[in-house]
């Protein structure tokens, strides 16, 4: 049985279970491996995806249940012109030290940042309960603020 | 090019690869299998340079986020005044000639890379600059002496004409070696001490840094194990009908007597085929490893005398007041946020593995073992590490990845659950400390002793210690007894008692333990002496580079100014990895909870090559040790491990992490280690504000437990 997604807008039909968790489809089917395992019970966030924005762990997700929605990895969230504001903060503050769950950090700050204008520092900051083992939290409290107001204005210049 | 006997291997090898199966190999992959280019010159071990000037380092330790797949190189780069903008740096696989070290020295621990290999990389590169400039000058028929160097070139004594590195490579590759190569004076230095982003932080923001988890071969399977409990003697029963009823499962079978292994088309379908089997172990005779039954043992042991270190001194005539305290830490995890994993391909005779390696040199023993290949049948490359911390230091995935390949025939990448990483993992043990001292009428210590019951690491990994003549174990002594204070009197004493389960290295090791017990201790002597903990310490200090660290942190952490109400604070210091190291921790309690609200940390690291990259490893450290102090605890009932992921095993979140200050003393001396660092003040530091803010002094770590149940 064969399987249509859109990952980072191009369509993919996988011939996997519909049962499958979404991060074995988008790692070992559609190959795109940003997306990591973490724990697969949707405690670390590794995994983090968007699904039509939306930030969501994608071990916990069946492949057969996103449908048509839009799946963003972050391969995918910068768009073709490069990076998301999200990544350039995370760059510049020189956050990743091993690396490996900093996408799924991203792609939950990305969602926090753009769906939640009116929360405050603090609140954001314990929205993100995703793990990083390395402790990388120290700059990425600096890295969300300088996002966010990013963000701001690109969104007040768009307006 | 670096590993040139490997040549005609990698080059049909990169020829088969060529084709259909490109488009699947990762870049960083593409490049470690890539043919020597036969243009590149090997100027020095670990430095080829091209003829269009890109210059190629090899990056010598494993990089596991500590940053030093930057540091090292730039190190090189620095001392042969290469132009960083065109040095690439690609990573050491076992193939690589690397005449710098014995090979099995090559193991990235210890907070040992850039302490360890400082001086001998700008000796190598040094070697590599002057036969550079030997080549120029023999050219323009000049004195070496009169030529300088600067961003890739040799420059001309009419400072006008200058020649690339990449036209001088082949001729300064003739050139002689010189025995005592010159290093640049450190105010020359263009790159150490200087900000400089990490090369590796780019590829980790977009998702193209590749992981062991994350290597693509041609027809890869995928495979993952179930170990069972510590102690299971044989695996009595598994239903392999269940396990292969599902298509995309390839075969289940069993390595190492009892470790059931499943091999499908997707890891998913692996581990979901090891649930299908339910697989039921038969646990033996032999009592079943118990962390509680240890951690009993090990207070019963501290009643007996030990194998005595660190005696000296007169025991004093009369103190004024005398403590004694009993400490105990648990059993901690690495959890490491990419579970272990590795990839390894039998083919064409040969074992190829990509491992998740802090010891490649260690790696490609294991594998070899396992397969059962000579060592010059097995190639390790070495990925980026998803965390080390100690754990990669082992090579028990490794080995179990090169016998799964053996008997798949195909390229496969085993991939642990992180159930499986939290119940295997060579754990940093329990360990029970007595502490007796004793103060006089002035205040100052005269007495200071502790026993220590635990287990020895080395035991099981160095001939040596596992002999009648053993010396006493560093991983068991270090830090308990600390040199930095004024003690006349000390005598220690350790009772070996055998761990229940493999234990192992953990991120700053003996100190992980030690500084609990110590830094404890020393608060409740400054208690007994009536002094304030921060005076009591910096009275006591004979040593001056951990004064002036006192000095700064008392400054920068505002001791002597009183905390927000309801707010207390600790400190703790440290002189570990040729560092020293002071902490002010910053806290509340509140809704059941430790709430951390400030570190402060001050550390002299003698010169910093990276000084950014310092505080990233000291405030990571905190973390660490915040997550241990606070919660860390690995608890084992009949020999199951009773943790299975982050949600039984607690570690700070974003929202739990203080603010931080942290200050790098500005120094020139040679570099200390920073990796490990960090981690330990925590402990003593958080215990120490909490009997600040409570009067109640805790003496079990994780704190949390102990304040709260």
């Amino acid at each position: 049985m064969s399987i249509s997604i859109t990952i980072n807008g191009k369509a993919h039909a996988l011939d996997v279970p519909g049962d499958m968790p979404l991060l074995w489809a988008i790692r070992e089917v559609a190959g795109l491996t940003g997306t990591k395992y973490g724990c697969g019970i949707g405690v670390c966030g590794a995994c983090t995806v968007q699904v039509e924005g939306v930030a969501e762990r994608s071990c916990l997700l069946p492949v057969g249940e996103v449908g048509t929605r839009p799946v963003t990895t972050i391969e995918g969230v910068g768009g073709s012109t490069g990076l998301h504001p999200v990544q350039q903060a995370w760059v510049e503050a020189g956050i990743p030290q091993c690396g490996y769950c900093q996408p799924g950090f991203v792609m939950q700050v990305a969602d926090l940042l753009a769906s939640n204008a009116a929360l405050g520092d603090e609140e954001i900051l314990a929205a993100i309960v995703n793990v990083c083992r390395c402790g990388t939290y120290p700059r990425m409290r600096r890295a969300i603020a300088r996002a966010r107001a990013a963000m701001a204005a690109a969104s007040g210049a768009g307006a | 090019m670096i590993g040139q006997p490997r040549v005609s291997r990698r080059a049909a090898l990169a020829g088969a690869l060529a084709g259909a199966f490109t488009l699947a190999i990762p870049r960083a992959l593409a490049e470690a299998l890539a043919p020597a280019d036969a243009a590149a010159v090997d100027l020095q071990p670990l430095i080829a340079i091209l003829p269009d000037g890109r210059v190629r380092i090899v990056s010598l330790m494993a990089e596991m986020g500590q940053g030093v797949s930057t540091s090292l190189p730039l190190v090189l780069a620095d001392e042969l005044d290469a132009d960083w903008d065109r040095v690439e740096i690609v990573p050491l696989d076992s193939t690589k000639r690397v005449p710098i070290d014995k090979p099995v020295m090559l193991v990235t621990s210890d907070s040992s890379s850039t302490r360890g290999y400082f001086t001998r990389l700008r000796e190598v590169a040094a070697r590599g600059r002057m036969q550079l400039t030997a080549a120029a000058a023999a050219r323009w028929d000049v004195a070496p002496a009169d030529c300088r160097t600067d961003r890739g070139r040799v420059v001309h004594p009419d400072g006008k004409t200058a020649l690339d590195y990449g036209a001088l490579a082949a001729e300064a590759a003739k050139m002689p070696a010189p025995d005592k190569p010159e290093l640049k004076p450190a105010e020359r230095f263009t790159l150490i001490g200087k900000p400089a982003p990490r090369r590796d932080v780019p590829g980790k923001v977009t998702g193209a840094a590749v992981y062991a988890s994350d290597v693509k071969l041609p027809g890869m399977l995928h495979a993952s194990v179930a170990h069972g409990p510590y102690g299971a003697a044989a695996l009595a029963s598994h239903d392999r009908d269940a396990a292969l009823a599902d298509p995309r499962v390839k075969d289940l079978f069993v390595i190492d007597g009892t470790t059931l292994v499943a091999v499908a088309l997707d890891t998913w379908s692996a581990m979901k085929a090891l649930e299908a089997a339910a697989p039921v172990w038969d646990t033996g005779s032999a009592p079943a490893p118990s962390s509680a039954a240890y951690k009993a043992a090990l207070t019963e042991a501290l009643g007996q005398e030990g194998r005595p270190f660190a005696v000296q001194g007169e025991a004093p005539a009369a103190p004024a007041a005398t403590v004694q305290a009993d400490y105990m830490v648990s059993f901690l995890a690495h959890a490491t946020m990419e579970p272990m994993s590795c990839a390894a391909w039998f083919h064409e005779g040969r074992l190829e593995v990509w491992a998740p390696t802090q010891a490649v040199f260690r790696a490609l023993a294991a594998a070899a073992a396992a397969s059962g290949l000579p060592a010059e049948a097995v190639t390790i490359h070495q990925t980026l590490l998803g965390g080390g911390f100690g754990r990669r230091s082992e090579s028990d995935f490794v080995a179990q990845a090169a016998r799964i390949a053996m008997k798949v025939g195909a390229p496969v990448r085993l991939q642990w659950s992180r159930a499986e990483d939290m119940k295997r993992d060579p754990y940093r043990s329990a360990y029970a400390m007595r502490c007796k001292g004793a103060v006089d009428a002035s205040g100052a210590i005269v007495d200071y002793g502790v026993t220590i019951s635990g287990p020895s690491i080395l035991r099981t990994r160095v001939p040596l210690f596992d002999s009648p003549a053993a010396p006493i174990d560093p991983t068991v002594m270090n830090g308990l007894v600390p040199k930095f204070y004024r003690l006349p009197r000390t005598h220690a004493a350790w009772v070996e008692v055998r761990p229940p389960v493999p234990v192992g290295y953990w991120r700053s090791v003996a100190q992980s333990q030690n500084l609990f017990a110590a830094e404890s201790f020393v608060d409740e002597l400054a208690h007994a002496a009536k002094k304030d903990p921060f005076d009591f310490r910096q009275s006591h200090l004979t040593d001056p580079r951990m004064a002036a660290v006192m000095e700064k942190l008392r400054a920068l952490s505002e001791w002597d100014r009183r905390p927000p109400k309801g707010h207390a604070r600790g400190v703790a210091v440290v002189n570990c990895y040729e560092s020293w190291f002071g902490q002010v921790i910053e806290l509340s309690l509140g809704d059941g909870e430790i709430r951390i609200h400030r570190a402060t940390s001050v550390i002299d690291c003698g010169l910093a090559v990276q000084p950014d990259n310092v505080v990233a490893q000291v405030e990571g450290g905190t973390v660490f040790g915040l997550s241990a102090a606070l919660y860390g605890d690995i608890t084992i009932e009949d020999g199951v491990v009773q943790q299975s992921s982050f949600s039984d095993y607690r570690v700070l979140l974003l929202g739990e992490t203080p603010d931080m200050r942290t200050h790098v003393m500005p120094s020139t001396a040679a570099p200390g280690g920073v990796g490990e660092t960090g981690t330990p003040c925590a402990m003593p530091a958080t215990a120490n504000a909490l009997f600040a803010l409570t009067g109640k002094r805790l003496r079990t770590l994780p704190l949390h437990t102990a304040l709260f149940g």
